[in-house]
């Protein structure tokens, strides 16, 4: 049963497959709900639902989780569009790293996952929680053009391919900006909007999706040739447990509604370490690297590489001196 | 980039959709599916399939802006997804020295396993990590899954007994197990089904088992501190479905 062939390219495109065909509903779930934001919702609407302070407006994109809750798969996109229409980046990018783990399917999985463990749940729920907090605070003073690569969500940002500049406010169909679907400002028609929809969804699938393909690439091949004797080489180690645990989340690319089950079979390392891996999965991983390179400028990816991973690192290095 | 090859590019990427959705159309129409996701997806990749040759045939009348790198992955991906198919098979569920009444009989309790509580090796395992083994009366437990051989464990004259535990997609499977030692010492085939019945023993010392790799599974969890001890080890036909896409905390369990 166990084939030398088999070993290598089945199972390297069997796992590619299998990631992909479980983040692509998400994706164009999120693609979906961007295009909906796109053109249906103005963007003086969108400003008033996020305060424009850093403190409440951190703490809004940190319970709009726990509302629309999105996976990682299909958070980017969302984020994209939210920038787009003028929301703070303090409540979008911490509605960003939160949504995927403050979110209520995720804690449920994590709560069953370590079967019944409200620890688990609540230290997972929480590190993730102030993490996205302290990075949503770090980029408050930025504007959406210090973040957006396409502020204006002109370029790859909009591939709807209809010939038409309709990025931000003007896509909407509600105002009289002259890019509207129906750009003469005369009313636009339920079937423009439908085809304005679909042309948007599709777009911004097609240019997630290819990040989200690269990834799930990257991962099946750290998945089919790395072996996990090498992980387990690190697990008596506090310190190097963490780490060790740290880099898998961000190499296997896991879903964040799985990987508590993942997190779970690995017995012998210590909750800190676990925690880490489950902190930090939904924040980075490969696929969302690439994601973010897509989207977001120079400065904001490199925080994005850095910060939630040295945060995420702190916490569980503090959790293993005074906790489990 | 010339209008006519910017058309025939967005077209690719729509007909690169529409293949996708197909695929995905294809593994739900059989019983490929379970090979790459839990079977409690597949309403949210049928309706994914139908969106995406929606927007496939949306894309074909009205082709997307191009762009060549991302036609690329797609065509990367939808060529990966054919060349995964057939569906990898690592864990020999094809049986094809098996007919569907061998596979039956297989299952039907013999008499020396009278009594034995039937349960899977993930339930098993938690049982064990939870302490609650002792809340079983009987003579122990049956368990089914395929043989993983190793040098170390060869020379002990035990083997491990797997399945594998798919909670979202192949991607996040991980294999539970135990170390098995045979009653009689003879060492089954790597790789080949069987049912052992028999009770967990501490194990000598308690001292962790080696690593043991199960091929396309990422981290095998092997119950430390305890060896199976079994009374019975008899070769089965593999389930339908191996992997196990569900355990149990209490009666009745899924084995």
């Amino acid at each position: 049963m166990f084939d030398a062939p088999f070993e290598g390219l089945g199972f390297f495109a069997m796992t590619a497959t299998a990631i992909f065909l479980e983040a692509a509903p998400f994706l164009l779930l999120g693609s979906f709900l961007a295009a909906l934001i796109e053109c249906f919702v103005p963007p003086e609407r969108m400003q008033r639902l996020f305060p424009k302070r850093a403190v409440p407006g951190v703490l809004a994109g940190l319970f709009a989780g726990l509302f629309l809750p999105v996976c990682e798969c299909g958070i980017v996109p969302i984020v994209r569009r939210m920038l787009q229409k003028g929301v703070p980046p303090a409540s979008a990018m911490t509605y960003m790293l939160a949504a995927p783990i403050v979110n209520p399917v995720v804690m449920a999985s994590t709560y069953t996952a370590f079967q019944g463990d409200w620890f688990m749940m609540a230290a997972r729920t929480a590190m993730g929680a102030v993490t996205a907090l302290g990075m949503g605070l770090a980029l408050s003073r930025l504007s959406a053009q210090d973040i957006l690569l396409d502020p204006a969500g002109h370029g790859p940002a909009c591939a709807c391919g209809c010939g038409h500049d309709h990025g931000g406010p003007d896509a909407t169909g509600m105002t009289d900006a002259p890019d509207a679907p129906g750009d003469t400002g005369a009313p636009v028609t339920a079937k423009a909007r439908i085809a304005a929809v679909c042309s948007h969804t599709a777009g911004e699938f097609l240019d997630m999706g290819g990040m989200l393909i690269l990834g799930s690439l990257f991962a099946a091949a750290f998945k089919t040739l790395t072996p996990s004797t090498l992980l387990t080489l690190f697990e008596t180690d506090p310190l190097l447990s963490i780490l060790a645990m740290m880099l898998l989340a961000i190499l296997l690319s896991l879903c964040s509604e799985a990987d508590a089950f993942v997190a779970a079979s690995f017995t012998t390392f210590p909750a800190s370490a676990k925690l880490a891996f489950l902190a930090l999965g939904p924040m980075l991983d490969i696929k969302l690297a690439i994601m973010f390179q897509a989207v977001f400028t120079r400065r904001v990816v490199t925080a994005l590489l850095i910060v939630p991973p040295v945060m995420v690192f702190v916490l569980s290095y503090a959790l293993s001196l005074f906790g489990p | 980039m010339h209008n006519m090859q910017k058309n025939l590019l967005g077209r690719a990427d729509a007909l690169l959709l529409l293949g996708l959705a197909l695929f995905m159309a294809y593994l739900l129409s059989g019983e490929t599916y379970w090979h790459y996701l839990h079977p409690r997806f597949r309403p949210v990749t049928a309706t994914a399939a139908l969106v995406m040759a929606g927007l496939g045939l949306f894309a074909l009348f009205r082709p997307p802006r191009p762009s060549g790198g991302r036609t690329l992955a797609f065509a990367l991906m939808l060529g990966l997804a054919l060349a995964s198919l057939p569906a990898a098979d690592p864990f020999g569920s094809r049986g094809e020295a098996w007919g569907v009444a061998e596979a039956e009989k297989a299952e039907e309790v013999p008499e020396n396993e009278t009594g034995y509580l039937r349960l899977n090796t993930g339930e098993l395992y938690d049982l064990a990590e939870n302490n609650e083994l002792g809340q079983h009366p009987g003579p122990g437990f049956a368990v089914r899954g395929f043989v993983r051989r190793n040098p170390e464990l060869d020379r002990l004259g035990l083997f491990g007994l797997y399945r594998v535990a798919l909670f979202c997609c192949f991607a996040d499977a991980t294999a539970v197990g135990f170390v098995v030692r045979p009653p009689d010492g003879a060492l089954p085939e790597d790789g080949t089904w069987v049912r052992a019945a028999g009770r967990l023993d501490p194990s000598p010392g308690g001292a962790p088992w080696p690593e043991i790799q199960v091929p396309g599974i990422f981290y095998a969890s092997t119950l430390s501190g305890y060896v199976f001890a079994a009374d019975t080890v008899v070769a089965v036909a593999a389930p339908r479905e191996p992997f196990m896409f569900e355990w149990r905390a209490a009666p009745p369990y899924a084995y």
